[in-house]
């Protein structure tokens, strides 16, 4: 093929077989890809709300592009070759069939200076059924999305050690023992605490900072209540009911040295009331009954306050057990509530269903039930080395029992006569 | 095809007598260029041509002036009712040949390469068979002895499409052996006023001689070394396919239309100089070739319809193209 008239004439053909295939392959294929963009959309927009449109524009090229194969492939037959577009031009451009017969050695070419573009499309119409179909596609990519609306979460609970602080500090506040003041900065520090974000709240510091702040609290109020009770221990107990007492002042003055250097300062009117009478040798022996018992009295509250009780101290123990005023003869006398009935206040356990009972008695508990919660610490045992993947747990040193039936005889019995 | 396909320079010395021709008859002619064409194109494709017309039209001048402009013997026979065989075919006649007596044949006036057969609807079917095996044969047999006919023969055969009463319409057969069917129409006013100014009743205008039956003969063989491109060929195998089951067609056109749909596309490509055949030539052509072959069934007739009708809805149905463009290509505005 050396003439250049031939090339030329057959490049136009071919040019112009192209453009009618790819117009015959785009007019099958236009409505196709609408329909399934009409059909993308929507999951596009589902897929948008679920965080999946990696997934989704993956999904939708593929589509496309199985619906430009099936056009194709559809379509095949109505395909035109360079001789169809050698007819097309000739017809079109007046040549009385010279490219047909030039294409069939008959002839020359005709001259290229003949040829004049011959065909032009009528792309909108043709392109009416995409425009739509990316239109679809842009609305339900671009259409802002409100966000999902989550389930809600349940907030996390409190590290326990919070919730002791803070029960403690409640209590402590009821007794009025302490100097309100002096309770301010323990719920100060927990308060910051609690400021954390709520991922944080289990974070190795946020966790060391509430043991400490609990412990240190447990220890303000441990010694407190040991001060008290040295201080109402200054006062004798004189048999025989004497006019007055005398008052150890050594002891008195101890205890209102370790009270006033204490974070967790006594309220302020015990206190006068105790150096009032550290300036005394002896009072009289009510006010000093009465100083003692009540400074006892704090020194329960406070134990009470963070659920040590002392051995021998029932009441103390009564109210720990929630046991408080049975058999006094109220209208909820009797021996405390019936078994398994829900307690007074919603055990906190978020989204299990599930709640606390308000005893002991488990002798008609089901199965399931929680029948209470607890916090402590594991008893962890330590060991020199962890056993790895496949290990065995022991070695054996010779002539051991390798085998040891953990049956009882009945038990025995039973399984013979099972497996008889 | 025969041979090899017709050189270029030889296409347009033919075309350039071709076109002395054109205007010969022409200048006797007047205003009827596109008959004129049609009938040389016939000439050239070895066709029989059937004219159609009203009397008076000049039907039988152009076959005068077409025989004198081709050098060719002119043979005219007027058909009627009472015209037998023998009549046109030849008669042996009893003579005296060598002092004994002897059947000797007298040709009758179809022995002529360009024969007129005018008003042929008018004799009987016996002797429009006796034309059939001259058509078609290009030879007459009497009496058990064959007799050729010159060379190159043509019949340009008329018939009046009015006053059928008396007539016997050629049969089907008969009509397929007709190239083309012309319609001969009648003249506008300009051309009526120049022939009024350039015409005397009862003599016939000079027409110079353009070729010679030599040439003739020529000038057909080249027409029929014409390339027919294959597109153009299936083209007009479907147009003539097509006209079976046809609307309004009882039967359609037989091979031999589809024949002389190519052999007449080469002709009038050679009439204009091309040594190809094209679409255009067959689109030109196909009223003239199919129009006569059609038989319309009865209810097409009821309606009014024509064949040529029917003809011109073909060819806007059928498209030349094999493969149709698609919708979203349009021809740019030239």
């Amino acid at each position: 093929m050396t003439d250049p008239g031939e090339r030329f004439w057959r490049r136009q053909a071919r040019r112009l077989a192209r453009r009618a295939n790819l117009a015959f392959w785009f007019a099958r294929w236009a409505p196709l890809a609408a329909a399934a963009a009409g059909v993308a959309a929507p999951l596009l927009l589902l897929a948008r709300r679920s965080h999946r449109t990696s997934l989704a524009a993956a999904g939708l090229a593929g589509a496309l592009l199985a619906v430009a194969l099936a056009a194709a492939w559809l379509v095949r037959r109505r395909f035109l070759r360079e001789a169809d577009g050698l007819v097309w031009l000739e017809a079109r451009l007046g040549l009385y069939s010279r490219l047909s017969a030039a294409a069939a050695g008959v002839g020359a070419w005709p001259d290229t200076a003949r040829y004049a573009p011959a065909f032009r499309w009528r792309g909108l119409r043709a392109a009416t059924p995409i425009l739509f179909a990316l239109g679809l596609l842009a609305a339900a990519a671009l259409v802002p999305l409100s966000a999902p609306e989550a389930a809600p979460l349940a907030p996390p609970e409190a590290p326990a050690a919070w919730r002791q602080t803070e029960e403690w500090i409640r209590s402590l506040e009821e007794k009025k023992v302490a100097a309100p003041e002096a309770l301010q900065p323990f719920s100060e520090r927990l308060d910051q605490l609690r400021a954390q974000p709520q991922k944080s709240w289990y974070g190795e510091s946020s966790l060391e900072a509430s043991d400490t702040l609990r412990d240190q609290l447990r220890s303000e109020v441990r010694s407190l209540a040991s001060d008290l009770d040295a201080a109402a221990g200054a006062f004798g107990t004189e048999h025989g009911m004497p006019a007055e007492t005398a008052v150890d002042q050594r002891a008195l003055r101890d205890a209102l040295k370790g009270l006033s250097s204490r974070t967790l300062r006594l309220r302020p009117d015990l206190m006068k009331q105790m150096q009032g009478a550290a300036a005394l040798q002896k009072m009289p022996a009510l006010d000093a009954s009465r100083l003692a018992r009540t400074l006892r009295e704090g020194a329960g509250f406070c134990r009470l306050s963070i659920r040590e009780c002392r051995p021998g101290d029932t009441d103390c123990w009564r109210v720990v057990a929630g046991r408080t005023g049975n058999g006094n003869g109220g209208i909820d006398r009797g021996p405390g509530p019936a078994p398994l009935t829900l307690n007074a206040e919603a055990s906190s356990l978020q989204a299990k269903r599930t709640e606390g009972v308000s005893n002991s008695d488990l002798s008609q508990a089901a199965l399931g039930d929680v029948v209470g919660t607890s916090t402590g610490t594991h008893a962890v045992t330590a060991r020199a080395g962890g056993l790895s993947a496949g290990g065995a747990a022991a070695t054996g040193s010779g002539g051991e029992v390798v085998g040891n039936s953990q049956l009882t005889p009945e038990e025995r019995r039973i399984l013979a006569r099972y497996f008889k | 095809m025969s041979g090899t396909p017709a050189a270029q320079s030889d296409v347009e010395a033919a075309a350039r007598r071709l076109s002395l021709l054109r205007t010969a008859l022409g200048a006797v002619l007047l205003g009827q260029e596109a008959l004129v064409d049609s009938v040389l194109v016939g000439i050239l494709a070895r066709g029989h041509l059937l004219l159609e017309g009203l009397p008076g039209l000049g039907k039988t001048m152009l076959v005068k002036a077409l025989g004198r402009a081709l050098g060719l013997a002119v043979r005219r026979i007027q058909f009627t009712p009472d015209l037998l065989p023998g009549d046109i075919t030849g008669n042996p006649i009893l003579q005296e040949v060598d002092g004994r007596r002897a059947f000797v044949f007298q040709p009758g006036p179809i022995f002529g390469n360009l024969v007129l057969a005018d008003e042929i609807n008018r004799a009987s079917p016996k002797t429009q068979s006796a034309l059939l095996e001259a058509m078609q044969e290009q030879r007459v047999t009497v009496l058990g002895q064959e007799h050729a006919l010159p060379d190159p023969f043509f019949v340009l055969a008329t018939q009046n499409p009015i006053e059928l009463e008396g007539t016997y319409p050629l049969p089907e057969a008969q009509l397929d052996r007709f190239l083309f069917k012309l319609d001969v129409t009648r003249s506008s006013v300009a051309v009526l006023e120049r022939i009024v100014l350039e015409r005397t009743i009862g003599r016939d205008p000079d027409v110079p001689a353009v070729c010679d039956a030599d040439a003739l003969r020529e000038l057909i063989a080249l027409a029929g070394r014409v390339f027919l491109p294959k597109v153009v060929a299936t083209y007009i195998a479907r147009l003539v396919d097509a006209t079976h089951g046809a609307a309004g067609v009882r039967y359609g056109a037989s091979p031999r239309a589809a024949l002389a749909l190519g052999a007449g596309a080469r002709a009038r490509a050679l009439l204009h100089g091309r040594i190809n055949a094209s679409f255009e030539d067959v689109q030109a052509l196909a009223p003239a070739v199919l129009q006569h072959r059609l038989g319309l069934d009865y209810a097409a007739r009821l309606e009014g319809r024509t064949p040529a009708a029917v003809v011109a809805a073909l060819l806007a149905e059928v498209a030349p193209h094999d493969r149709p463009l698609p919708a979203a290509l349009e021809g740019a505005p030239r």
